[in-house]
Order: C-alpha cells, then sequence, then structure tokens
C-alpha cells in the first residue's frame, strides 16, 4: 500500500484524471509514494467511508460543493481525524500543473 | 491599471452578491439529490440507446434483414426494459441519494420511491382494439363498425370499451412520467428522511442482526409513505377520474417541454452554460441537472418516432432533446472551444497559448475542456467572454432552424454518451446530415474565436516580451 492517498474529484472524473496522470509523474520523479485517483464528486463518499484518504482536492469547478464537502470529511480521516480539503488552484488546474497540485496536497498533508 | 481594477471590482461584485444565492441553490439536498440521482438512469438510457439503434439501423435493407431475422424483437425487448423504463430508474435513483445523503441506508427509500410511482398511476392501457378501430386505418371499416358499436354484443361491447387492466402502461415509464417522477423521487426522500429523523422506527433489541434490524427500521417511514400515496391515488381516481401522473404531466411536464422545445429555450440553455462556467462554476452539470430531465423525456418522444419510422417534425418531434444539448451546445466542452484549439496550434503565437493547446487538444476531441476553462484562462476573462457566450448561442439557434426547417433530420432519440467525439456523436444521433451539420458547427466555433483569440494571443505576447526585456 502507498503511504498516501490524494483523491481528488470533479463532476465526472473526467478532466481530473488528466491532472491525476500530471501529478503521479511529479510524485515519481520526487519520490513521493503516493496513490491519486480521481472520482466523479458523487462518489466521494464511498471512498471516503471504505478507504484511508490523506487528502481531498476539488476540481476548481466544483469549487461550490466546498461546504458539503466539508461535512463528508468531518472525522473520516485515520484515527478519526478530519480528512483535509481543498479546491485546487485555478491556475494550475488549467495548466494541469502536476507538481504545483502535488505540492498544494502535501502540504495540506503535513500542514 | 485602472483598467486591472474596474475588473477586479467587477469580480468581487460578482463574487459576493451574485454567486452565494446561485450556490446556495445548487447545492440545496434537492438539486444535489436530482443531479446524483439521475446518474443512476444514465447507463440504462446509453445501453438501451444501443438496441434502439441495432433495432433501426438507418440503412433500410439492413434493418429489414433485422427485423426478417426475429432479431428486431429482440433488440426492442431489452430497449423496452432500459431506456423505456428511465422514469422508474430516476425516481429510485433521486430517493435513494437523497436518503444516502442524509445519512440512512438508501435502498429502502428508493424502492419505496418505485412503489410510490406505480402507485400513483392506473395500471390499465386502453384497449388496443379501440385505439386501432378509432383510426380506422385497417380494411373492413372500423371507424364504420366503432361508430355503431351499440349494436354489437353486449360483451364484445363491453371488451373493446374497457381498458387492458393488469399491465403497467408503459408510457408512463419513460419520458411521459419522468416529471412525476423527480417529484416522487424527491417527496418520498425527503418525507423518508424527516420520518427517520423524527425518530418513528421499530426498534429491536441489540441482539437482533443489523441486517433484520434494518428491514424493520424502514417498515414505519415506507408505511407512512405508502398508506398516503394510496389516499392521494384515491383521490384523484374519485374526484377526478384520473391518476397524479396523467395530472402531473398535463399541468407541468407538457408546459415545461414545450418552453424546452423552444427556440426561447435554446437560447436560454446556449447562454446559461457559459454564464455560469464565466464564473468558474461547472455550467454544464447545472444546467444539465436542471434542463435535462425535460431533454431526456423530449429525447424518448423522439426515439419512440424513430422506432415506428415517423421520425419528422410535422409528426410531433422534438427539435430541442438532451442531445442536442451534449452533442451540440456542449461539444468540445462547454463554450464549444474548438475554434480556440484551431487557434492555439495554426496561429497562436504566445507561448502560453501555444502550450495549453497543445495540452487541450486530446482532451478537447472527447468534449472536455478544463484545461482552456482554468488554463488560458476563460473563467472571468473579459478579453474571450464574447465569443464564449456567442458561440454556443449561435450554435443553438442555427441548429435549431436547420431541424425546424427539415434541412436536417431531428435527432433520432439515441444517446450517444456526452464524451462522444464531434461527427461520430453526430452521425449516430441524426444520421449522416447531422454529423456534416455538427462539423459545420465547428467551423462556426473557429470564426467566431478567430479574431479574438489572435487579440488575446497579443496581448499575451506582449506580456511575455516585456517579461523578457526585464528580465535582461
Amino acid at each position: 500500500m502507498a503511504e498516501q492517498t490524494i483523491m481528488l474529484n470533479c463532476a465526472a472524473g473526467m478532466s481530473t484524471s488528466l491532472l491525476v496522470t500530471k501529478m503521479q509523474e511529479a510524485a515519481k520523479e520526487q519520490g513521493i509514494d503516493a496513490k491519486i485517483f480521481a472520482c466523479p464528486a458523487s462518489e466521494a463518499q464511498q471512498h471516503l467511508d471504505n478507504e484511508d484518504i490523506d487528502v481531498v482536492l476539488l476540481g476548481p469547478q466544483v469549487g461550490y460543493m466546498k461546504s458539503d464537502f466539508e461535512n463528508k470529511v468531518k472525522g473520516a480521516g485515520k484515527g478519526g481525524k478530519d480528512v483535509p480539503l481543498d479546491v485546487i488552484n485555478m491556475q494550475a488546474y488549467g495548466m494541469m500543473d502536476g507538481k504545483k497540485v502535488l505540492a498544494q496536497a502535501e502540504s495540506l498533508i503535513n500542514g | 491599471m485602472a483598467e486591472k481594477n474596474k475588473q477586479a471590482t467587477f469580480s468581487n461584485w460578482i463574487n459576493s452578491k451574485i454567486m452565494p444565492p446561485v450556490m446556495k441553490f445548487v447545492n440545496t439536498k434537492a438539486i444535489v439529490a436530482l443531479q446524483n440521482g439521475m446518474v443512476y438512469a444514465l447507463p440504462f438510457i446509453i445501453i438501451g440507446s444501443i438496441f434502439l439503434i441495432l433495432a433501426n439501423i438507418p440503412i433500410p435493407a439492413v434493418a429489414t434483414a433485422i427485423t426478417n431475422s426475429g432479431w428486431g424483437a429482440f433488440f426492442n425487448q431489452a430497449y423496452q426494459t432500459t431506456f423505456s423504463l428511465m422514469a422508474l430508474w430516476g425516481t429510485i435513483g433521486i430517493a435513494y441519494v437523497y436518503a444516502k445523503n442524509e445519512g440512512y441506508e438508501p435502498l429502502a427509500p428508493g424502492l419505496t420511491a418505485a412503489a410510490a410511482f406505480l402507485m400513483l398511476q392506473n395500471l390499465s392501457v386502453t384497449s388496443p382494439i379501440k385505439t386501432a378501430m378509432a383510426s380506422g386505418t385497417d380494411a373492413m371499416s372500423a371507424k364504420a363498425v366503432s361508430a355503431a358499436i351499440n349494436k354489437l354484443p353486449q360483451a364484445l361491447q363491453s371488451y373493446v370499451k374497457s381498458p387492458v387492466t393488469g399491465v403497467i402502461n408503459m408510457s408512463w415509464m419513460g419520458g411521459d412520467g419522468m416529471i412525476a417522477a423527480i417529484i416522487v423521487g424527491l417527496l418520498v426522500g425527503w418525507i423518508y428522511c424527516k420520518i427517520m429523523k423524527a425518530g418513528w422506527t421499530i426498534k429491536l433489541p441489540k441482539q437482533v442482526p443489523a441486517a433484520v434490524a434494518n428491514q424493520f427500521t424502514a417498515m414505519i417511514p415506507s408505511g407512512v409513505i405508502l398508506i398516503g400515496t394510496m389516499f392521494i391515488y384515491a383521490g384523484f381516481k374519485v374526484f377526478t377520474n384520473s391518476d397524479f401522473l396523467t395530472w402531473i404531466y398535463n399541468a407541468v411536464q407538457t408546459p415545461l417541454q414545450g418552453v424546452s422545445d423552444s427556440l426561447g429555450g435554446a437560447i436560454v440553455i446556449g447562454f446559461l452554460v457559459p454564464f455560469f462556467w464565466f464564473f468558474g462554476v461547472h455550467g454544464g452539470l447545472i444546467v444539465g441537472s436542471l434542463a435535462g430531465p425535460m431533454l431526456q423525456a423530449n429525447t424518448f418522444d423522439n426515439g419512440v418516432l424513430y422506432k415506428a419510422g415517423k421520425l419528422t417534425i410535422g409528426n410531433g418531434a422534438h427539435v430541442i432533446t438532451n442531445e442536442f444539448y451534449n452533442n451540440f451546445i456542449n461539444l468540445t466542452g462547454s463554450g464549444i472551444t474548438i475554434g480556440l484549439i484551431i487557434f492555439t496550434l495554426v496561429a497562436a503565437k504566445s507561448a502560453q497559448l501555444k502550450s495549453i493547446g497543445k495540452l487541450e487538444l486530446v482532451p478537447g476531441i472527447f468534449n472536455i475542456n478544463e484545461p482552456f476553462l482554468f488554463g488560458l484562462p476563460i473563467v472571468m476573462n473579459p478579453m474571450l467572454a464574447i465569443p464564449f457566450f456567442l458561440t454556443p448561442m449561435v450554435v443553438a439557434i442555427s441548429t435549431y432552424f436547420v431541424i425546424k426547417t427539415g434541412i436536417v433530420p431531428p435527432l433520432n432519440g439515441v444517446a450517444a454518451p456526452w464524451t462522444t467525439p464531434a461527427i461520430i456523436s453526430g452521425f449516430l444521433i441524426g444520421g449522416w446530415k447531422m454529423a456534416i451539420w455538427q462539423a459545420c458547427t465547428l467551423l462556426i466555433s473557429t470564426l467566431i474565436y478567430w479574431p479574438f483569440a489572435r487579440k488575446y494571443d497579443k496581448m499575451l505576447l506582449a506580456q511575455e516580451q516585456a517579461n523578457l526585456q526585464a528580465k535582461k
């Protein structure tokens, strides 16, 4: 099992899955052992229930769901902690900048 | 600098005044349940579409061969039990998601919604003999028989007059029952959760296995809902000699379908998608979940006409269906940004546009354009706002007219997944003429975006060069 699990959510999980590939490349380069995956926002709950997820990132286009997600991540992490959550930086998302988004994820995990 | 300040004030105003109410609305439990619940119907609609195509291949010789081989009937059976039941799938999905989001075991309310949906309709269809006779198309001058029906033997008379009972009326299961299915799904989900929250449940001792106890938990909320439903059915039957579904269909769905299938509807839909996206909110998702049920009902109606070989505007085919939305208004991504892709690949000079054009090419083919929306960016960018708003509206209006005037035949009711590339999707949803028209819309997009993209490119190039100078 990977050390870290990063979940990305957007409407259908399509455009975020593009970003996932870029983030995986970046993680490999930096020697970070992370499982990174994308799924539709509607399936997020299932993953939160069944897996140990270290950080949740939302695509900016579903950023309006953040308040909804705040309830979902409450106590869903390891040992009943809240899972860190944020909306992906718009520019980084658009440029599919895997490095930048990975850095955002890492700082959320470690912060 | 002043320009930039003005822009910032405007964006602040939008973010503080316009977005909060919009966000509040799209985050309501009902809209979320509607959005995510209908997703459960989608696989059945798309799988059913495949059978619809197989049973009605647009090449006459092949179609005849399939019908004669007997396979047509099998394909039809598969279509009838998937696509044609979309209202049923929808109502289950909506109640399911609603309860799930509230944190309750969701299958019981989902099934309760299905039961309530069925309970609210008359389980009968008009005698097919009566229908056939009234239309008077056969050789026996059935019209004459029908006019003199009271001269027939008593038994035969009542047989012809009375509806067929003990059947489910399939017309409510598909498009016609769509709005009622949504109402039932939402109400059942809402009431079920209210009752659970109030604690009206049967509580069993802790020794009882959870699976058994769960079944008892659902007993009271489902029971209350279904008893209430029965009274509604009874009320409609006694006072109007009709049923709830018929009433909703006439009072709500027909007008809504009419609005969605009008030039005004096309313009509003074409405008709202880029409007939401401009502020960084997924417009396709929001507009799709609101207009989707009506548009899907329109798709379904066209599918029925297509299956009967009567798909023309004169026979009542709709112009604006869900495919009009998915495969025209949102073609190559919201805002129909193919024109921008072409510009960035062919003519862009700035590094930013060039690099992002390469990034967007492949996703764009599959109708995904988030890299453009956030990377160019299009979101909150006044330089690209005009073509971004204009293109979907121009395409919506022109597509409306080419179908309405019969230049291109109506969309055939086949649902292609929204990620199907342009031209291929056009062929599936409307034949070769539709595919050609889709290619024309790509050209329209290019023409509209080109001058704006060029201006934006020049500005970026100047900025890039200025930055280089500064670094030196």
